[in-house]
């Protein structure tokens, strides 16, 4: 298949029907994995809704990759025109904000979020992104110890 | 009627609730101003703090915040022809050259007019349907409410203009999917889990909401390429003339009527009316001038209308038989549950409370949409100016924040992002989040109540066709998945001859 023939059959459609086929593919298997006691084992168990789905789903997925009437126009010109890098970089971001809120405490972790996702972004001046980062989770965090009264630990896992 | 409105009153009028009312309606309207956050996001954000309050003033904050979105969203179509939501592409088609026309306080003014009309149409109308519904309902059996979430799933139906049948159906099936994640409601067994003692519960109907509406629009916010920003119009006079008043009362009463109609339908919601309303309100004009499309008054105030009542009509079905009549109630009503509240009839007997609080806030928080919002008009119109570099890490920061604030597991936020990122793949390629959404809340409701009527009826699916009413809603559900098929078939058969 030629790259621009591949880029007309991949349209949004069948692009989605692949990533979701291993998901229910994964989903059909592990249903094996659910031991339903014996004298529960009715008609209806914890077995029946989830191979219903997963059955469903797969037939679903492949309609979505076979179906030759695809109305969806999506090309992969327009999925590449978005900055995906930046998708990784704030997933990265979301990440180190969850793996320090623990141990550094909520304002270190808040603050540095804002502020890198304000530079990732090209925030005109570092220091106006710092000075906005740092209100931000200072007010939020004021907010929640001593309006709703949600304790977070500032610093540290406390 | 008159005992349940008592007992509304008493709780809506509390001063605590008129708080929460202010709170909702002025974060509803701020965030759905901003381009691309609409009433989903908006609930979705505000649920942690909703989830910190009683569930009648959670409940009354949620509807608030809804309708406030609503709103937010019509001043964003109106100053920059960027309609945050689909419920307000119609109002920018006569408020944004209304605007351009240098009337733009006057067009703000007039959509919070018919807004605030619409609502409190919507509201009477929900005040005598509600109730009547809920008592009806109360002869209902798990069979029929097995059948009714059914029924409900049929709502998918509304997702598919845009996406494609396939496409809202595979979402709902993953939305399924994830709700069968955790331990088994009526077998106690442990299903999917992978081991990890943090999914035994299940997974977090926050976590996803947040992950599904506003981490992902956030990111897709920074994933697209930095347009040239339209600067909103300056916000002049907001007096409209009483001739103008005269002028659009009819279309706003109609318009009312028919969005609260369409907003009782499962899966039609806003947008559909709002649309509608336009259609039906440029026919009857006419010729009268100023034509529809050029800054016509009762073009804008009809879609207005129409949409704010049909977001009240969507409170209906949910509140009365416990389905989803929208995606933005499929949010409000896993909340619920989440809550420990079983939505229904028995919420109106059970927590009347509730019931009637919510509508008798829906005319209090109109009133308040409209004290609040008109002398501000001016200044929410500058939110329309946050750079972008600071606006979205805060819409990630706060859905990071809210969702921690729930549980206080780091997990919780991994998985977050894990269906965030996923989120945003699906959304690029038109896959729709409602129906996830829809198909995680009514998950487990189908499972509990498919078991209770296996096990009322000794393990025998005769209750599909023994008992009248659940055959009744099974039929009218197979009648609305087979109506655009043979509407199809039927256009073919003609094309053909």
């Amino acid at each position: 298949m030629t790259n621009r023939r591949m880029q007309d059959w991949l349209t949004g459609s069948r692009l989605g029907g692949i990533t979701l086929l291993p998901v229910f593919t994964w989903y059909v298997l592990s249903i094996e994995q659910i031991q339903v006691p014996v004298e529960q084992q009715h008609l209806f168990n914890a077995t029946s809704l989830p191979a219903f789905i997963g059955i469903g789903g797969l037939a679903v997925c492949l309609w979505l990759v076979l179906a030759p009437g695809d109305r969806n126009t999506l090309k992969l010109a327009d999925f590449a025109s978005l900055q995906w890098s930046r998708l990784g970089i704030f997933a990265c971001l979301m990440l180190g904000f969850a793996i320090s809120i623990e141990r550094l405490g909520f304002l270190l972790p808040g603050i540095g979020f804002l502020f890198l996702g304000a530079l990732v972004l090209k925030a005109p001046s570092k220091l106006h992104a710092l000075i906005i980062a740092t209100s931000v989770t200072l007010t939020l965090w004021v907010g929640l110890r001593f309006v709703v009264g949600l304790y977070l630990p500032a610093l540290g896992s406390g | 009627m008159l005992e349940g409105l008592q007992i509304g009153f008493a709780t809506a009028f509390s001063w605590q609730n008129i708080l929460y009312l202010f709170v909702g309606c002025a974060s509803g309207t701020l965030i759905g101003l901003l381009p691309g956050l609409g009433p989903m996001t908006a609930i979705a954000l505000m649920i942690p703090i909703a989830a910190a309050l009683e569930p009648s003033s959670g409940i009354i904050m949620m509807a608030a915040v809804y309708y406030g979105a609503i709103f937010g969203g019509s001043t964003s179509a109106i100053l920059i022809n960027a309609p945050g939501v689909a419920s307000t592409v119609a109002t920018s088609f006569d408020g944004y050259p209304m605007a351009r026309a240098g009337k733009p306080g006057k067009a703000l003014t007039i959509a919070a007019l018919a807004s605030f009309s619409g609502g409190l149409i919507g509201a009477l109308l929900l005040l005598i349907a509600g109730p009547s519904l809920a008592q009806f309902s109360l002869a209902f059996q798990s069979t029929d409410y097995f059948a009714l979430m059914i029924f409900a799933l049929t709502c998918i139906a509304a997702f598919t203009t845009q996406s494609g049948f396939a496409k809202a159906l595979v979402m709902t099936l993953v939305g399924l999917m994830l709700a069968t994640v955790g331990t088994d409601q009526t077998q106690g067994v442990p299903r999917f889990t992978l081991g990890l003692v943090d999914l035994i519960d299940g997974i977090s109907f926050l976590l996803l909401v947040m992950a599904a509406f506003a981490l992902s629009e956030a990111l897709l916010g920074v994933m697209r390429k930095q347009t040239d920003t339209q600067t909103p119009i300056e916000v002049d006079r907001i007096m409209v003339s009483t001739d103008e008043v005269k002028n659009t009362a009819a279309p706003v009463a109609r318009a009312s009527l028919l969005g609260f109609l369409i907003g009782l339908l499962p899966g039609t919601g806003a947008t559909i009316a709002s649309l509608l309303a336009y259609g039906t309100e440029q026919r009857l004009n006419g010729k009268r001038q100023p034509s529809f499309g050029v800054g016509s008054a009762r073009g804008l105030a009809a879609p207005e209308a129409a949409n704010n009542a049909a977001a009240t009509g969507s409170f209906v079905p949910m509140l009365s038989l416990g389905i989803p009549g929208s995606g933005t109630t499929a949010i409000m009503l896993g909340a619920l549950i989440a809550y420990g509240v079983q939505p229904g009839p028995m919420l109106y007997v059970a927590e009347p409370h509730i019931f009637w609080s919510v509508i008798v806030s829906m005319w209090l928080g109109n009133a308040v949409l409209l004290v609040l919002n008109l002398p501000l008009i001016p200044y929410l119109a500058k939110l329309l100016l946050i750079p972008r570099h600071y606006l979205m890490p805060l819409v990630m920061f706060f859905a990071l924040v809210g969702v921690y604030l729930v549980s206080f597991n780091s997990v919780d936020l991994y998985l977050m992002v894990l269906f965030g990122v996923s989120a945003v793949i699906l959304r690029v390629l038109s896959f729709p989040m409602a129906p996830m959404i829809l198909g995680f809340i009514l998950g487990g409701l189908i499972e509990e109540n498919l078991a209770r009527s296996l096990l009322l009826y000794d393990q025998s699916w005769s209750f599909l066709w023994q008992r009248p009413l659940t055959l009744a809603i099974l039929l009218l559900t197979m009648a609305v998945l087979l109506w655009p098929l043979l509407g199809a078939l039927q256009s073919s058969g003609q094309r053909a001859r």
